[in-house]
């Protein structure tokens, strides 16, 4: 299908559509009666006023804030508290000594000799 | 431009403005029919005003085309935010009548359906260079996109129906 009776082909359809639409489109008076009535009307409250969504919004913002502090504060202590361990094992590192005879006793009761 | 002058204009563009709103509502007769309620409010209460810059006909599609678009963003955030699905009666596509729906062949019926698949900017560039006979260019004027977009997007449309309906 090239693109001339392409364009005759989708033009013959939508032509077809235009009568069926025609047809079925409201009546000019009926919407334009309907906006009027819309304009007299009092103002109706939206199903969806701003209101809930900013409210909605602030809530997932507070519990995003909440989750993000929480969990900074966890990482924090956690680190706090390998530092302190950290510092505990140094200095229990620093009394240290390695074994000897010397912290033995001998079977006889007597001082191991001086080495 | 006077009020009687106007409602003449309105009056005389109406069902190519209701065809409009359909085509931009995926063919949906009761949106359509809200949509173009709520553009004649707004240029009754003259918050959409007809400026003289560009033709009238092109000027009442840019308003139906952004107060549709408008309208599906309202129901698809209310779908996200709420995630209430409103309960919408069974609609005849096109708002037919039930005669007149009877009376298309189904290959009309489905012409329409492949019709209102396509995405968004494809169904519209469509319906406005066969259905209502503008060229590319003022088709993109109305769509509000660049030529170069426009025609892809018509190329794209075209496409996409002949192969649906290639004999």
């Amino acid at each position: 299908m090239n693109d001339e009776s392409d364009g005759k082909w989708l033009r013959d359809r939508m032509q077809k559509l235009r009568a069926s639409r025609d047809a079925s489109a409201p009546a000019f008076e009926q919407v334009w009666r309907g906006a009027r009535a819309r304009q007299m009307a009092p103002r109706q409250r939206s199903a969806f006023p701003a209101w809930r969504l900013a409210s909605v919004s602030a809530a997932a913002l507070l519990v995003l804030a909440t989750a993000i502090t929480f969990s900074s504060v966890q990482r924090e202590r956690n680190r706090r508290m390998e530092r302190d361990f950290a510092e505990v094992e140094g200095t229990l590192l620093t009394y240290w000594q390695a074994p000897s005879d010397s912290l033995f006793p001998t079977a006889d009761g007597n001082e191991p000799p001086e080495r | 431009m006077e009020p009687a002058e106007l409602d003449g204009r309105l009056e005389a563009l109406h069902k190519e403005s209701f065809s409009w709103a359909l085509t931009c509502c995926a063919g949906n007769a009761s949106d359509a029919e809200d949509v173009l309620q709520t553009v004649y409010l707004q240029i009754m209460e003259e918050k959409a005003r007809f400026g003289g810059q560009a033709e009238f006909k092109t000027w009442l599609f840019s308003v139906i085309r952004n107060q549709a678009a408008k309208e599906m963003r309202r129901q698809m955030v209310r779908r996200l935010f709420l995630l209430r699905q409103e309960v919408e009666p069974p609609s005849r596509p096109s708002g037919l009548s039930p005669d007149a729906a009877l009376a298309r062949t189904e290959w009309e019926g489905a012409f329409e359906r492949a019709l209102n698949v396509l995405p968004r900017r494809q169904r519209q560039v469509l319906h406005l260079v066969f259905y209502e006979d503008l060229t590319i260019e003022a088709a993109a004027r109305v769509m509000g996109v660049s030529l170069g977009s426009a025609r892809q997007h018509y190329e794209r449309g075209k496409a996409k129906l002949r192969q649906r309906f290639q004999p």
